[in-house]
C-alpha cells in the first residue's frame, strides 16, 4: 500500500451521518458531557447559555438584594458570599452557571433593567487559578485585571468614553450596534472607514480625558490606544507586565487606574463574581490567609484606594465548604465579619445559599430547557420524549436535587436508549442505570463539657 | 494460701504469652504484602523484602522505604503465626523464608475478604501475644460503668512552650498546674474514664518527667547546648504515667495480677504500637483528635459476654477470658443500626457545627464521636456512612448529606498524617455537612425511624 505525502495529506470530509438521536427528534444528545461550565466554549451545553433562570429565582433575588444598587432599596453590600447548602455532593449544583448568567444579565444592557435605569453596571466572572498561583493578593489583582479585560469591562468603559468624547460624528454613532460595539467602536479600522481620525484625534482625546480623571500617564496612554480591543490590551499591556511589575503595580492598576477609568466612563458599579475561592484559600498557609484577608479589607473596604472612596467594586465570593472553616478565624480577626459575616447567625444576611432543586417542581422545566434547544422541529418543543415526567423527576431526585449530576445521568440514559433501541424511557430505566453506576465520589481548649452519653450498651 | 486458692488465682490469670517481643510497626497491611511477595518470589529474606516492598500509603502518609527493623519484625511475627517458615535455624535477619500452607490460605483470605483477614489476624495476634483479649478486658475493668472508655490526657493544644536547654528540666509550677488542670478536664469530660486521683497522677507524671530528664540526649556527641521541647517531654511523661497506672499487671487499686511474673503486659513504648494494631483488627477505637478531649480517647468495640444477638455481634473464635467467657466484636447489621446511626450523625454534626457557626465540619472528628457513642469501629463507620449515602434521600431521613475530599490543615501535619481518614468507595474523605431539607417540618426526633 502506497502512503500519501504526510506533509500534504488532509483529513477527509466526514460523510453525512444521520444523528442517532434523530429518532427521538433531537439533533444530538442535549445533555452536557462535561461536569463543569466552560464559558469560552461554543457549545451551549457547556458555556452556560442554556439556563433556566426561574429555577433559581430565590437565589437570584438574594443576589440582587445583596449586590445590586437600586432606587428605594437598601444599599448593596461591598462583599457577599455564595455557598451551596449542604447538597449531597457540592459540585454540579449550578453555582458557576448562575454566576455566568448574572454576568450576562448585567452586561447585556449594563444593568439598565436590573437597576430600573438608575445605574450603569459592569460585571466580571473571575475563576482563580489553582495550584497556589493565587495565594498572594497581587496574583489575585492580576487575575482581576485579566478578567475585567476578557469580560470587556475595560473595553466597555473605553467604548463609552469614545462615544461620549465628541470626536465621533453623530452619523457614525448611529451605525454602531450598541448590543456589541466591539466590531464598531472597538474596531479602529471601522472607525477610520467611517470618517473618524483615530490616532491623533480620538485616541489623543481619550488619553487626555483619562489623564484629567486621574489615571496615571502610562496607563492613560495604554488604555486609550489599546483598551478598546480586549485582545490588543492583553497582548500589548497585560502580557507585557513582568511578575515584578504585577507585584509592585498590579493592585494600583486595578484599584486606582481602572476605577478612575470606570468613573470617567460614568460607570457606577462593577460586580466581581469570584468563583472557586477554595483555589485561593486552600494552598495558602496561615500567614498568607491572614495577609490576603487583610488586603481584601484594605482594597475593598477601608484602605486608601480609589476603589474604596468610590465604592466601585462589589465582591461575590463563591465559598467552598472548607473555605468557610479555614478563612473564618482570619476573616473575623481582620474585622471583615462586620462587613460580611462569614460564620455565625449573621452569615445568612450576607450569603446566597444554593439549595438542591426540588425534583417535583423543577425537573421538567430544567430538562426541557436542554431538550428544546436541540429539537429538530419547533413543534416538538415542550415534549420530554423519549422520557416521561416520572423519569426526569426520578433522575433529579436520585441526583439529590443537584442539576449537574442529573444532566450527567440523563446523558448516560439517552445514550443507553440509543444503544439498546429503547422506544421510550421511564423512571424504571433511569433508576436501573443510576443503580448500576459506581458512585464516585480545632480544638475547644476551654471547653469543660462532659461527653454525651453513649447510645449503645455492649452488655445489653 | 490453700491449694484451692492457688488454683482459683491461676484460673483468673491470663496465659503466659508465646512471645513478648512485639513488633512496633502499625501498618498491618504489611503482613499481606509480605505473604504476596513470598508467593511471587518463592522465598524472601530481610534484604529482599526491604528491597521489594513497594511504596505504600499509610493513612495520609506516603511510606517510600521500610526500615530494616520493621521488615525483620514483620518476618518474625509471620513466623510466629506459622504463615512463613525457614528450613534452617538462622536468625530472622539472615534466613530465607517460604510460605506455609497456612500462609497461602491467609493470603487468599487477604485477597478476597479483608474483613475475614482482619479476624484471622486478630486470632493470630491473640494466640501469640494474648494482649488483644487482655487489653479489651482491662479497658472494661478500668471503667466498667462507662463501657471501657478511657482518657489518657495530654497537654492542652493551646499550651505554647519555648525550647529548653537539656539541663533546664526543673519541674515548675507551670508544669504542675498544666498537669492538674488537664486531669481535672479529663474528669469533667468523663470521670469514670479517668479514674486516677489527681494527686496520684500528678506525682506519677512528675516522676516520669524526672526520669526522662535524666536520660542522655539521643543525638550522638550531644553538646551541653542540646535542647528539648517541654511540650513533647510533658506529653511523653503523661502518657508514661497513665500507661503505668492503668495498664500494669494489676488493675488500678487491685492486688491480684492479670499475668504471672513481674513484667508489665505493655510498656509505654509497646502501648504506642498496640493501639493502632488493635484498632486495625476492630476491637478498640482510639483518637488523639477528639474535639472535646485533650489527649487520647480509647474505648473497646468488643466485649466478653456469655452470648450475644447475632444481628449486633460477631463471635471471635478462639478468644476467651480466663473465666472462659467468649469474645464478641460489636459488628451490627445495617438494618439494626441504621436508625441510631442516622440520628447520631445529625446530633453530633449539630453539636460540632453550631459553636463554629459553619456547615461543613471535619468528617474525622464527627466519625470519632459517632463511633464513641455507638461503639463502632472505624471500618464499620466507613461502611455505614457509605450505605447511608446510597440510601439517601429517603422518606424517613429529611436531611441532605454532603461529603468532600479536601485535605484539611491538620491532616497535612506530621502527626495528622497518621490519623485514619474516612474511606467512602475507597476514597479518603474529610468534610461533611448536613442540612435539613426544605420540606422538612418534622422535629428532629421524629425524623429517623427507630
Amino acid at each position: 500500500m502506497s502512503h500519501s505525502n504526510p506533509l500534504l495529506r488532509v483529513a477527509e470530509e466526514p460523510a453525512e451521518v444521520e444523528s442517532p438521536y434523530l429518532r427521538f427528534g433531537l439533533t444530538q444528545n442535549p445533555f452536557p458531557d462535561s461536569p463543569t461550565i466552560v464559558p469560552e466554549s461554543d457549545d451551549p451545553r457547556l458555556n452556560g447559555e442554556i439556563y433556566h433562570a426561574t429555577l433559581r429565582g430565590q437565589e437570584q433575588a438574594e443576589f440582587e438584594r445583596l449586590l445590586i444598587s437600586r432606587p428605594k432599596a437598601p444599599a448593596s453590600r461591598p462583599i457577599a458570599l455564595l455557598m451551596d447548602f449542604a447538597t449531597r455532593r457540592g459540585r454540579g449544583i449550578g453555582k458557576t452557571a448562575f454566576l455566568i448568567h448574572q454576568r450576562r444579565r448585567i452586561m447585556k444592557d449594563l444593568g439598565e433593567e436590573l437597576t430600573q435605569g438608575s445605574k450603569v453596571l459592569l460585571a466580571s466572572h473571575i475563576a482563580p487559578e489553582g495550584s497556589g498561583r493565587t495565594r498572594k493578593f497581587w496574583q489575585f489583582s492580576k487575575q482581576l485585571a485579566y478578567a475585567l479585560n476578557q469580560d470587556c469591562c475595560i473595553a466597555w468603559a473605553l467604548w463609552r468614553i469614545r462615544a461620549l468624547c465628541g470626536v465621533i460624528p453623530a452619523a457614525t454613532l448611529e451605525l454602531v450596534n450598541f448590543e456589541n460595539p466591539s466590531e464598531t467602536l472597538g474596531n479602529n479600522g471601522w472607525l477610520s472607514e467611517n470618517n473618524v481620525e483615530v490616532t491623533f484625534s480620538l485616541n489623543a482625546t481619550v488619553e487626555r480625558e483619562l489623564r484629567s480623571a486621574g489615571v496615571s500617564d502610562p496607563m492613560s496612554r495604554a488604555l486609550a490606544w489599546h483598551g478598546a480591543e480586549a485582545e490588543m490590551f492583553q497582548q500589548h499591556i497585560l502580557d507585557g507586565m513582568s511578575e515584578h511589575k504585577w507585584r509592585q503595580e498590579g493592585p494600583r492598576l486595578v484599584f486606582e487606574d481602572l476605577v478612575r477609568l470606570f468613573v470617567a466612563a460614568r460607570i457606577n458599579q462593577v460586580v466581581l463574581l469570584v468563583d472557586e475561592v477554595e483555589k485561593i484559600v486552600v494552598p495558602q498557609n496561615s500567614s498568607e490567609r491572614r495577609g490576603f484577608v487583610d488586603d481584601i479589607r484594605r482594597h475593598f473596604v477601608d484602605g486608601p484606594f480609589e476603589s474604596v472612596y468610590r465604592r466601585m467594586y462589589s465582591l461575590l465570593f463563591t465559598i467552598h465548604p472548607y473555605v468557610q472553616e479555614v478563612w473564618s478565624p482570619h476573616w473575623n480577626a481582620t474585622g471583615l465579619d462586620r462587613v460580611c459575616a462569614m460564620s455565625g447567625g449573621l452569615a445568612k444576611e450576607y450569603t446566597i445559599y444554593f439549595q438542591p432543586l426540588r425534583a417535583e417542581e423543577t425537573a421538567v422545566p430544567l430538562v426541557l430547557s436542554y431538550m428544546d434547544h436541540f429539537r429538530v422541529g419547533r413543534e416538538q418543543r415542550g415534549s420530554l420524549f423519549p422520557f416521561d415526567r416520572d423519569a426526569v423527576v426520578a433522575a433529579l431526585s436520585l441526583s439529590g436535587g443537584v442539576p449537574g449530576l442529573m444532566l450527567t445521568l440523563l446523558r448516560l440514559v439517552l445514550d443507553k436508549a440509543v444503544e439498546n433501541g429503547w422506544a421510550e424511557v421511564g423512571a424504571d430505566r433511569v433508576k436501573a442505570i443510576h443503580k448500576s453506576e459506581i458512585p464516585v465520589e480545632p480544638e475547644d481548649d476551654e471547653s469543660r463539657e462532659s461527653l454525651p452519653n453513649t447510645q449503645i450498651d455492649l452488655l445489653a | 494460701m490453700t491449694m484451692t486458692d492457688l488454683d482459683q488465682t491461676a484460673l483468673l490469670e491470663w496465659p503466659q504469652p508465646r512471645s513478648r517481643l512485639v513488633g512496633l510497626f502499625t501498618d498491618l497491611t504489611l503482613y499481606a504484602a509480605t505473604l504476596e511477595l513470598a508467593l511471587e518470589m518463592g522465598s524472601i529474606s530481610t534484604a529482599s523484602l526491604k528491597r521489594e516492598l513497594p511504596e505504600r500509603l499509610q493513612h495520609m502518609r506516603l511510606v517510600q522505604h521500610h526500615a530494616e527493623r520493621t521488615v525483620r519484625e514483620v518476618l518474625r511475627e509471620l513466623r510466629l503465626f506459622g504463615w512463613i517458615e525457614t528450613s534452617s535455624d538462622e536468625p530472622v535477619a539472615l534466613a530465607f523464608h517460604t510460605l506455609t500452607s497456612e500462609g497461602a490460605e491467609a493470603l487468599e483470605v487477604a485477597k478476597t475478604n479483608q474483613r475475614a483477614f482482619r479476624r484471622l489476624l486478630l486470632m493470630q495476634l491473640h494466640r501469640t501475644y494474648v494482649i488483644p483479649g487482655w487489653f479489651v478486658d482491662r479497658l472494661w475493668k478500668i471503667n466498667p460503668t462507662g463501657q471501657g472508655e478511657v482518657i489518657l490526657p495530654s497537654p492542652p493544644p493551646g499550651w505554647r512552650t519555648s525550647v529548653r536547654l537539656w539541663d533546664d528540666h526543673e519541674w515548675s509550677t507551670e508544669l504542675e498546674q498544666i498537669t492538674c488542670g488537664i486531669a481535672s478536664k479529663a474528669k469533667a469530660a468523663n470521670a469514670s474514664a479517668f479514674p486516677i486521683d489527681v494527686s496520684i497522677w500528678t506525682a506519677a507524671v512528675r516522676a516520669s518527667w524526672n526520669r526522662l530528664s535524666n536520660l542522655r540526649p539521643r543525638q550522638p556527641n550531644a553538646q551541653p547546648s542540646a535542647s528539648f521541647s517541654a511540650r513533647s517531654r510533658l506529653t511523653e511523661a503523661m502518657r508514661e504515667a497513665t500507661v503505668k497506672l492503668l495498664f500494669d499487671r494489676r488493675p488500678l487499686g487491685e492486688t491480684i495480677a492479670d499475668f504471672p511474673g513481674d513484667r508489665p503486659p505493655v510498656y509505654p513504648r509497646t502501648f504506642r504500637g498496640w493501639c493502632p494494631r488493635l484498632e486495625a483488627v476492630e476491637i478498640v477505637f482510639y483518637t488523639d483528635w477528639h474535639p472535646w478531649i485533650s489527649g487520647r480517647l480509647l474505648f473497646p468495640t468488643a466485649v466478653f459476654r456469655a452470648d450475644a444477638p447475632p444481628e449486633r455481634f460477631e463471635r471471635a473464635p478462639g478468644i476467651f477470658s480466663p473465666k472462659g467467657t467468649p469474645f464478641y466484636l460489636h459488628q451490627p447489621s445495617w438494618k439494626s443500626i441504621r436508625g441510631a446511626f442516622l440520628k447520631t450523625l445529625v446530633s453530633v454534626h449539630q453539636r460540632l457545627a453550631s459553636p463554629l457557626g459553619i456547615m461543613y465540619i471535619s468528617l474525622l472528628s464527627l466519625r470519632d464521636e459517632v463511633c464513641r457513642q455507638l461503639r463502632l469501629s472505624a471500618y464499620s463507620f466507613d461502611r455505614f456512612l457509605e450505605l447511608a449515602l446510597k440510601d439517601l434521600p429517603s422518606d424517613d431521613f429529611h436531611w441532605s448529606v454532603a461529603v468532600e475530599t479536601d485535605i484539611r490543615k491538620e491532616q497535612s501535619s506530621a502527626s495528622g498524617q497518621f490519623r485514619r481518614p474516612v474511606y467512602i468507595g475507597g476514597v479518603a474523605h474529610s468534610l461533611i455537612a448536613l442540612a435539613r431539607l426544605h420540606s422538612d417540618q418534622f422535629k428532629e426526633n421524629k425524623v429517623v425511624s427507630q
